[in-house]
């Protein structure tokens, strides 16, 4: 911690001294970060924390859009995923797209959304998703 | 004209060309290498429209083909600004800020790979002139801080859950399975979680602490590499971008004096290719009668410990790996697989470890001293 200390603090050549405006928004970008890395503990969303393919999440959708099931195309078309797929970033990631499209550009329709998956191989009770205009 | 010349007569505006008047040459050659790896891999082509963004206020700025062109030409300015040494700062902050700006302005584009990149492009960007690898290093730090943290707290990565379903189920390894059949269920997968883990813990201290940067940069290459050996796959960006940002921690000499004896003919072969690759004219070759040598930092290195050093010490030796990691899996994987094979197997600090841990072999003793002391 000495030698961190000494890069940092050092009177003559210490990276704190001389603060500028480029060196404050890259500590500025990097204390972000760290905060990030702490918040991923609270959630089960792995974005912007350095968690690169920890999770291999398997998962397949059943979306039922004012009253029709979607087709395979068509669940591609609207969230860009895959019927059925695989999302290595964690199953939070696979969760919030399709409850954020369901609250901005699919706000409008009344959608019910069943999600099977396993989570490293281990099945996982089914994630359930619903909305409708009036909720929102 | 030769290709050479033209390059040559271009200046430092050549691709290979890694002079800057304010970034050491190392971090040049990392924004090159990174820059040269996004093309090859055709993230030119994966950027975002911003759909389903992070933040609301992406849905503001116009249509999804607009936002995507806007970013298409941002990244090819970033990228022509850093390969033809334009203005490689700004480069990498344009370059940075576009590959930020996609995981940021869209679920379904957010990808580790691409925050990585743009973390460290844009840190390479703002480098401070007297300490310029500072942000990085932290950077980096942060980066396996992040990744050992978060498996830690993983019961699947404590377990061996991960490793067992991945190299089982995901990936379909069939060397694994009977290897891992050898040993008591799930001990070989724990063992790997296990050693994943530590790994990192052990790199985001090698990053901050000086006495342990350079078994860092060993330790976390061969870690990297490795990982694409055993996955045969690159995880597209990834390995090309994770290995060059290790450049972070090389110290990069001003000049390396080689010395050659001009009545050898492969001393003669090796200045014509080398001199050919060194654009920067670091370079500085020296007659010298019965022997092969390398001065780097006032060391001296003769045999094949100067040859790998003037291997490695060419950026040339980078743009043609990161070629090679560029190449597509189908159906160039074999060739790539035996490309990093073949680096880490000549590469390795065979002697430098017998030096560390003092054994000498029997043979090396019947050996005549060389003029110059060894490393």
């Amino acid at each position: 911690m000495n030698i961190v200390a000494s890069e940092l603090f050092n009177k003559d050549t210490g990276f704190l001294r001389r603060m500028n405006w480029r060196k404050a928004t890259g500590i500025v970008f990097l204390s972000l970060q760290v905060l990030l890395v702490v918040a991923a503990r609270f959630t089960d969303e792995r974005a912007f924390c350095w968690a690169p393919h920890d999770m291999q999440t398997e998962y397949e959708l059943t979306c039922v859009v004012n009253g029709r099931e979607l087709e395979e195309h068509e669940i591609s078309r609207r969230f860009r995923i895959r019927k059925k797929g695989r999302d290595p970033r964690g199953v939070g990631n696979v969760k919030q797209v399709l409850v954020q499209h369901c609250r901005t550009y699919g706000k409008d329709d009344d959608v019910s959304i069943i999600m099977e998956h396993t989570i490293n191989g281990i099945r996982q009770e089914p994630w359930r998703w619903q909305c409708s205009p009036a909720a929102g | 004209m030769q290709p050479r010349s033209w390059l040559k007569a271009v200046g430092p505006r050549n691709p290979f060309s890694c002079q800057s008047d304010t970034l050491p040459v190392n971090l040049v050659l990392m924004v090159k290498l990174i820059a040269l790896g996004l093309l090859l891999k055709g993230y030119l082509f994966d950027l975002s429209d911003h759909f389903l963004p992070y933040w609301p206020i992406f849905d503001y700025l116009g249509p999804f083909h607009v936002f995507n062109d806007v970013s298409q030409v941002a990244f090819l300015a970033g990228v022509g600004g850093i390969l033809f040494s334009r203005s490689i700062r700004f480069g990498s902050v344009i370059l940075g800020l576009v590959m930020l700006i996609t995981v940021v302005s869209s679920r379904v584009a957010y990808s580790n790979v691409k925050f990585f990149c743009g973390c460290i492009l844009l840190l390479t960007g703002l480098a401070d002139s007297r300490n310029p690898a500072v942000l990085l290093r932290y950077q980096m730090a942060i980066v396996y801080s992040g990744a050992w943290i978060n498996k830690v707290f993983d019961p699947d990565w404590r377990s061996g859950q991960y490793f067992e379903h991945w190299m089982s189920a995901i990936i379909k390894r069939e060397f694994y399975v009977q290897a891992a059949s050898l040993f008591p269920p799930m001990l070989l997968s724990r063992v790997m979680c296990w050693s994943t883990i530590v790994t990192e813990m052990f790199l985001s201290a090698g990053f901050l602490l000086r006495p342990l940067r350079q078994l860092s940069v060993l330790v976390g290459v061969y870690f990297h590499s490795m990982a694409f050996l055993l996955a045969w796959y690159d995880f597209r960006m990834f390995t090309i971008a994770i290995l060059s940002s290790y450049l972070i921690l090389v110290r990069w000499p001003e000049k390396l004096g080689v010395s050659i004896d001009p009545g050898n003919r492969l001393h003669r072969w090796i200045k014509t290719v080398f001199a050919r690759m060194d654009f920067d004219r670091r370079i500085d070759w020296k007659p010298r009668p019965g022997g092969f040598m390398v001065e780097i930092f006032e060391k001296n290195y003769s045999g094949f410990q100067a040859f790998k050093r003037l291997i490695l010490y060419s950026p040339v030796s980078y743009f043609g790996y990161v070629l090679i990691l560029g190449l597509p899996n189908e159906p160039f994987l074999w060739f790539k697989l035996k490309a990093v094979q073949l680096v880490l197997i000549f590469f390795f600090p065979y002697w430098e470890m017998m030096e560390a841990l003092k054994v000498r072999p029997h043979w090396r003793k019947r050996l005549p001293e060389k003029a110059g002391k060894k490393a």
